[in-house]
């Protein structure tokens, strides 16, 4: 299997548990903050939670969008070293 | 394996897209560590310095070339430099193995130590300017790669490699800079010794303490060999002082190599003949150049007044010229002839000088026997006869044939005394120079790239600090 091809399908399947764990996070998140313990030490730990969930969550979305980005800048300053593969984008954005 | 520099670019853009995606995983995992969110985060700003390194690599050459245009470093220089030095180190070293083949006791004694010790450091110049030429190759053949490189182990998720990756892609810029720098830095600092320690007049004045052993073939002026010729060399300015004298073989073949014999290099050196009793003067001197040295140089002389011989048992020989001469030889088992036809000008002499192993038997000129005047001779354990015939072109005859007719047996080999050529005044002056020289060789090979690679390493650490966010 060629390497280039491997990191590639290797980053697509994190990507998909990435998503899953998020809606883990965030369904533990509201779990703990709905709980009826009366601990604040934990709600504010649920929380946390969906904050960081919901915040890891976005920048995943973004990925796509963050890289094309940074190269397009980069690109605009000097002269386009290796082409930058186009396909990235889509595979971006259909998580 | 990727080979090429784009395709690990390729590879490095998705490891920098895995490390970013994985990053996101960390940070929104439902494990409630904060320095696991940490871990996450910072993995996510890596994987964007990653992309930023990945897409402008083109950028960071083209910035790389252009500090090395800003401070006027050419690669070039640092190729001619070593070629340079490579050339300095190896005539060097060949100058102490000529010098290590003087047979000189005492002198060797003196002298051994120091080349031994020279060579030594030598060596250790030629093996560090090695070194350079390979990290030079390393850098300027095949940088882009370490470069890409350096780029895809700094993107190899969860950080694991960051820290290699930076300091090898720190190590490689900085090297591009810095490496074609050296040259001169190195001028700047020990003057203009690099080019200097190469130049003509330093080497003009090593020439003379070194030894060439050539091949010296002596012939009659008819062409044939000559055995057992011994020749003294002198000075041309001090004719007096015999530096060296070697005897031929039977062969008439001077290999001054299995003598263990040589002649100074470089310098004009007069010689002057003997044989069987007889000294031949010349006005010719002999040169023979350093290139001699790698190269057995082969001289043939020719002694224009030995007219026509059988060596090692007859010749005949004359002071003067011929107008015009014509011979021929016959050899009959031990019984030989010479017949000589030729013109004489002026009143002249001619003598046929055999060893004493040699009996001349017959000497007839135009049909008449004639018995000439007999001289004996003594040379190198040898003796025997000059026979002496005078002609008188006025008198009778301007054209004479003469034959000889003698029996011959094999001569003792002449007993002749080997000087070896001893060039030690001229050693001790040079050495001196000769060591500083080595040592500043050695300085400018080995100490100064030292200090100077070690320099470069340590702004490759630095760099490499700023590069893995580590202040």
């Amino acid at each position: 299997m060629d390497l280039v091809e491997f990191v590639r399908n290797l980053a697509v399947q994190i990507m998909i548990v990435a998503w899953v764990i998020f809606l883990i996070t965030w369904i533990i998140g509201w779990v703990l903050r709905g709980a009826p313990i009366p601990m604040t030490r934990l709600k504010k730990t649920g929380h946390s939670l969906v904050e960081d969930a919901v915040w890891a969550a976005f920048w995943l979305a973004m990925g796509g969008t963050v890289f094309s980005l940074i190269i397009f800048i980069v690109n605009s300053i000097g002269s386009p070293m290796p082409p930058p593969p186009t396909n990235m984008i889509q595979i971006t954005s259909t998580p | 394996m990727p080979q090429d520099v784009s395709s690990l670019l390729e590879i490095s853009y998705y490891l920098a897209f895995l490390n970013y995606v994985l990053g996101s995983a960390l940070l929104g995992s439902p494990i409630p560590f904060a320095s696991v969110k940490r871990l996450g985060a910072s993995m996510m700003k890596d994987s964007i310095t990653g992309i930023v390194m990945v897409t402008g690599f083109g950028i960071i050459l083209y910035i790389v070339r252009f500090i090395q245009n800003l401070l006027g470093a050419d690669p070039n220089e640092l190729i001619k430099w070593f070629n340079t030095f490579f050339l300095s180190i190896s005539s060097k070293i060949l100058f102490l193995k000529t010098l290590a083949s003087i047979s000189n006791p005492l002198l060797r004694s003196l002298i051994d130590p120091l080349i031994s010790s020279a060579i030594s450091l030598l060596t250790t110049s030629f093996i560090s300017l090695f070194l350079l030429r390979i990290l030079y190759i390393l850098i300027f053949e095949k940088g882009g790669i370490l470069l890409a490189i350096g780029v895809l182990l700094y993107n190899i998720p969860l950080g694991i490699f960051k820290r290699a990756g930076s300091l090898l892609m720190s190590f490689v810029i900085i090297s591009m800079i810095a490496l074609p720098a050296m040259p001169s830095f190195a001028n700047y600092l020990f003057g203009n010794l690099v080019n200097t320690s190469n130049s003509n007049n330093q080497s003009q004045n090593n020439i003379n303490t070194q030894i060439v052993y050539p091949l010296i073939i002596f012939k009659d002026y008819s062409g044939n060999n000559l055995s057992y010729v011994y020749t003294k060399f002198f000075f041309p300015e001090d004719p007096n002082k015999i530096i060296a004298a070697y005897p031929a073989d039977r062969e008439g073949v001077l290999d001054t190599r299995s003598l263990d014999a040589g002649l100074p290099a470089d310098r004009r050196i007069g010689f002057r003949n003997e044989l069987y009793g007889w000294a031949f003067y010349t006005d010719e001197t002999l040169y023979f150049s350093r290139d001699c040295i790698y190269t057995q140089c082969v001289k043939i002389i020719k002694i224009p007044h030995i007219l026509v011989s059988y060596m090692p048992y007859i010749f005949v020989h004359t002071p003067s010229h011929m107008l015009y001469y014509r011979y021929t030889i016959y050899i009959n088992d031990d019984k030989g002839l010479i017949s000589l036809d030729m013109t004489f000008e002026t009143k002249d002499e001619l003598m046929i000088t055999a060893p004493s192993t040699t009996n001349i038997t017959k000497i007839i000129i135009n049909n008449i026997e004639t018995s000439p005047i007999t001289i004996k001779w003594e040379w190198a354990g040898l003796e025997g006869y000059t026979y002496k015939i005078s002609v008188d072109p006025g008198a009778s005859f301007s054209n004479i044939h003469i034959d000889i007719y003698f029996l011959f047996r094999e001569p003792p080999k002449p007993n002749l005394e080997i000087i070896r050529y001893e060039p030690e005044d001229q050693v001790n002056i040079q050495l001196d120079q000769f060591l500083s020289d080595v040592i500043m060789t050695m300085i400018l090979t080995t100490i100064f790239p030292a200090i100077y690679v070690s320099l470069i390493t340590l702004g490759a650490n630095s760099l490499s600090r700023i590069l893995s966010g580590r202040h």
